[in-house]
C-alpha cells in the first residue's frame, strides 16, 4: 500500500506545477480561450505564460492554433482530449490523496512524532 | 496559490460573458428606463420631449454596449464558452423557469395579454444570448428573474398607488435593478480579474515569448 508522501511524488508534475494547474484549469472550464485572456485571469506575463504554455503543448495536453484577425496575430489555446484526462484524473488522485491522508495516521500511529 | 484561486479562475472562465455587464445588463436597463421615462413624459403632455428621450436612450444603450464590448475583449481578450447539451432535467427546468417569469411577468404588468408574451420573448432572447453557456445556469437566472419582478410587482402592489402607477414603479425598479446589476457584475470582473498577481513573479522558463514564435 502506498504512502501519502509516495503518492504525491507520483503525481503528475507537468500538471501538478502551480501556475500550469491554473492554466490547464482555466481551459477546463471553456472550449477555447485567448492568449491575453490566459494572462489576465492567471496574472502571469507573456514570457511567463509563453514558457509554460510551451511546455504543455509539448506533453500534448493543450493545442495552439493562431490566426490573424484585422491583421493582428491572436492566440487560441484549447485543451487537447488528453488535457482534459490529465486534469480529471488529477483532480481524482488529490481526492485520493485528501482521503488517505486523512486516514492515514490512524493506521499508523506508531509513525507519528511525539508531539508536546 | 491555493484552491480558492482556482475556484476563481474556474467561476471566471465559466462565467465571463455573463460578467460583462456593462455590455448587456446596464444598457438594458437604461432602456427599460428611457421606456418608463418617455410613458411618463407622454402621460404628461411632453409628447416630443418623451420621443426625445426614447431615442437618446436607447442610442446610449447601443454605443455603451459597443464601447463596453470592445473594452472587455481589449482589456481581458476572448474565449469560447463550453458547449453543453441540455438534458432532460435541465429542459424541465428551463420550462419551469419560463412559466415561472411569464406568471412574473403577467402579473407585474397587471394584464396578461402584454406580460405573458413579453417575458417569454424576454426569457428567449436571453436564452439566445447565452446559447452556449451552461444551460442550468441561464435556467436558474431566469428563475431568479422571475422570482426579482414578482417581488417588485408586490412592492408595487402595496405601496399607495394604483393601476398603471403601480405598473409603472414595478418597470422603473426593474430597470433600476438591471443598471445596479450591470454595474456589481462589471465591477465583480474587474477585481477578480485583477485579484491574482502572485504568479507573475515566477521565473519564466523559456525567454521566447509564444507570441512572436
Amino acid at each position: 500500500m502506498t504512502t501519502p508522501y509516495e503518492q504525491i511524488a507520483n503525481l503528475d508534475r507537468t500538471v501538478h506545477d502551480p501556475v500550469r494547474l491554473a492554466i490547464l484549469t482555466a481551459l477546463s472550464a471553456c472550449e477555447r480561450a485567448d492568449f491575453l485572456f490566459l494572462q489576465r485571469v492567471i496574472g502571469l506575463t507573456k514570457g511567463n505564460l509563453s514558457s509554460h504554455l510551451a511546455k504543455l503543448e509539448e506533453a500534448g495536453l493543450v493545442e495552439i492554433e493562431k490566426r490573424f484577425i484585422d491583421k493582428k496575430p491572436q492566440t487560441l489555446v484549447r485543451l487537447s482530449d488528453g488535457g482534459r484526462k490529465a486534469i480529471e484524473s488529477y483532480w481524482q488522485e488529490i481526492d485520493a490523496l485528501r482521503k488517505s491522508a486523512t486516514a492515514w495516521p490512524r493506521r499508523n500511529p506508531q509513525l507519528l512524532p511525539a508531539l508536546g | 496559490m491555493d484552491t480558492r484561486d482556482l475556484d476563481r479562475i474556474r467561476f471566471v472562465t465559466r462565467h465571463f460573458k455573463e460578467l460583462q455587464g456593462l455590455a448587456l445588463t446596464f444598457p438594458l436597463g437604461l432602456v427599460v428606463l428611457a421606456t418608463r421615462l418617455m410613458h411618463a413624459l407622454s402621460r404628461a403632455g411632453f409628447d416630443r420631449e418623451a420621443s426625445a428621450v426614447a431615442v437618446v436612450g436607447v442610442a446610449l444603450a447601443v454605443v455603451i454596449s459597443f464601447a463596453a464590448s470592445r473594452f472587455y475583449r481589449r482589456r481581458f481578450g476572448h474565449i469560447e464558452p463550453r458547449r453543453e447539451r441540455r438534458t432532460l432535467v435541465e429542459s424541465v427546468i428551463g420550462l419551469i423557469a419560463i412559466l415561472l417569469l411569464a406568471a412574473s411577468g403577467g402579473f407585474a404588468a397587471g394584464t396578461w395579454v402584454v406580460g405573458f408574451p413579453f417575458f417569454v420573448g424576454l426569457y428567449f432572447f436571453g436564452d439566445w444570448l447565452a446559447l452556449r453557456a451552461p444551460t442550468l445556469l441561464v435556467h436558474r437566472a431566469v428563475a431568479g428573474a422571475a422570482f426579482i419582478v414578482l417581488g417588485f410587482a408586490m412592492v408595487a402592489r402595496a405601496l399607495p398607488v394604483h393601476g398603471s402607477d403601480a405598473n409603472a414603479v414595478v418597470v422603473a425598479l426593474a430597470g433600476l435593478a438591471f443598471v445596479v446589476v450591470g454595474l456589481l457584475d462589471h465591477r465583480q470582473l474587474v477585481r477578480t480579474m485583477a485579484g491574482l498577481h502572485g504568479l507573475a513573479d515566477l521565473p519564466a522558463e523559456s525567454p521566447e515569448p509564444l507570441e512572436q514564435r
